[in-house]
């Protein structure tokens, strides 16, 4: 798993694009919307709305986008075709794009993080904080999997990154859910990222945040990669 | 085999022994790459068994999977990864490797070593591809028309790797078109045709099986005097030079024939160009089957 993981990590680092994406785009955003005042935030502290907003962002950019289109490319290019044939089984192969993701991860939210404090941000972390992060991972990286799974190439590309568009926008990552007219507000609590980005928010308040919350994180966490075991295909 | 409705593979039944190389060989469609992919659990028949190493490949793919090594039809590799750093992947994958960079000269691949894989021709992507089955040091090699694309010194270089394995031990199941490949390394050949395995015999049982008397020079009234004196059956050969070729049957000694074809001659008085007795080509058999 770790050889597998190592290469992906080989693979990603000389993807221009896709790094890009991942790391480029959430450090883009942070700034700009912490310069320029014009989220809803309601009476949050605009820093203290941006940060886990845009940390969720990046789980989901790392997590689920490109993990779906890698996967699906993966296939189109034929590189399942020969894994398939090989020692390597199903779980090393998928645990090792998690244990890929998870580095990229943690590398983004160092960056993250360090900018958030630049920019003013000062959290008061809740020790919950270190849950919230992993179940949200586990969660956008076996989605990330399981779309991957079931498509390939272009259709990959499409499917996550329409998904994409629905997880950011239908959240509370870039405005207040209280924005929305009330049902779709609670529709999308259902949501991954609505649950991550509430979680944050409250962990780095000094709060454990709402139960609820936590109950929609972990169904994700779970079924996440049930989802992406039970529908991986190598062909 | 069966997708839907249609039938791939019926009745292939055989197996392939330590140090042997088997061709498994036979026209468009007729099931080649379905039997292989049988082999390697990627599909389960829906009657009969497969067993590799005595165990099911479906079911027990990964462990029996360190102990083969695969050359896939079709099959790319992770975008962006380098020639050396693929292989260097794959022998990881194993426990009784091959050391990757006496591989990838052995390949004819060295100089492209640090080139990325998608960059590279289409033979040396070939040649990769062989490189990544023959890194594992596999009891069993399955090679899906592993020369297909290369050059004719990629061919011989190719040909040479699979026999030199061959020689160490390993059991090789090759899928080709290439007839002269099959004479050039195979011990045995399977042929299939419409998803039925035709013939399943060593190169020499196939085409000694039948010998023939081959004469060259006779014209076309010549020959039916020859067919109908004789009581035997001459198929001329097309090219510049027609050749009558009739075939023995089993068991029976061609030189009786042979001798009585050269006093038909003589007392005639027909010269014949060639007169010989010999072994019928692969390419021969081959057609002759597929035609029943």
């Amino acid at each position: 798993m770790v050889i597998l993981a190592r290469t992906e990590l080989r693979v990603a680092a000389r993807d221009g694009e896709q790094l890009l994406l991942t790391a480029g785009l959430p450090v883009l955003l942070l700034v700009f919307f912490s310069v320029v005042d014009v989220l809803p935030t309601g009476s949050t502290d605009p820093i203290d709305f941006l940060v886990p907003g845009i940390v969720t962002l990046a789980l989901l950019s790392t997590g689920f986008v490109r993990l779906a289109i890698g996967l699906g490319f993966d296939r189109s290019f034929g590189a399942l075709d020969r894994y398939a044939v090989s020692p390597v089984g199903v779980i090393d192969f998928l645990g090792s794009r998690a244990l890929a993701a998870s580095m990229i991860v943690a590398i983004q939210l160092v960056v993250l993080l360090g900018l958030g404090v630049a920019l003013g941000w000062r959290p008061e972390l809740h020790p919950a904080v270190a849950g919230v992060v992993s179940l949200a991972s586990v969660g956008f990286f076996a989605l990330g999997l399981f779309v991957g799974s079931v498509t390939e190439g272009l259709r990959a590309l499409a499917v996550a990154n329409t998904l994409y568009v629905v997880l950011l926008l239908f959240s509370g990552i870039v405005f207040d859910l209280s924005e929305l007219p009330d049902g779709l507000s609670a529709l999308t609590r259902l949501l991954p990222t609505t649950a991550t980005a509430e979680l944050l928010r409250a962990t780095t308040t000094g709060s454990a945040g709402e139960g609820r919350y936590w109950v929609v994180l972990a169904a994700w966490a779970l079924a996440g990669p049930a989802l992406a075991v039970r529908f991986f295909r190598w062909r | 085999m069966r997708y839907g409705n249609l039938t791939a593979v019926d009745e292939a039944s055989f197996d392939v022994g330590a140090g042997e190389t088997v061709a498994l060989v036979g026209p468009n469609g007729a099931g080649k790459t379905s039997t292989v992919s049988a082999v390697l659990g990627l599909v389960r028949p829906a009657a009969g068994s497969v067993r590799v190493f005595n165990s099911d490949p479906v079911r027990d793919r990964a462990r029996i999977a360190r102990r083969w090594g695969v050359m896939p039809q079709t099959g790319g590799l992770p975008m962006g990864l380098r020639v050396g750093e693929c292989v260097g992947l794959f022998a990881a994958l194993y426990h009784n490797t091959i050391d990757p960079a006496a591989l990838l000269e052995q390949c004819g691949l060295s100089e492209v070593a640090d080139r990325r894989w998608r960059s590279v021709s289409v033979g040396q992507q070939q040649r990769l591809s062989l490189a990544l089955a023959l890194v594992g040091g596999s009891d069993l090699l399955l090679l899906d028309e592993p020369t297909a694309g290369l050059d004719v010194p990629g061919q011989g270089r190719v040909l040479e790797l699979i026999r030199r394995r061959a020689g160490e031990g390993c059991a090789v199941l090759f899928t080709t078109h290439r007839l002269d490949e099959v004479e050039r390394v195979a011990d045995r050949v399977v042929i299939i045709g419409k998803g039925r395995v035709l013939a399943d015999s060593s190169l020499a049982a196939l085409t000694d099986a039948v010998p023939e008397i081959r004469i060259g020079g006779l014209r076309g009234s010549e020959m039916m005097r020859l067919d109908h004196d004789l009581g035997t059956s001459f198929a001329v050969t097309a090219g510049h030079d027609p050749i009558a070729v009739t075939m023995i049957p089993a068991g029976e000694d061609p030189s009786g024939l042979l001798q009585a074809v050269l006093c038909w001659c003589r007392d005639e008085g027909i010269t014949a160009t060639s007169v010989s007795v010999g072994s019928r080509s692969l390419v021969d058999v081959y057609a002759e089957l597929l035609a029943e």
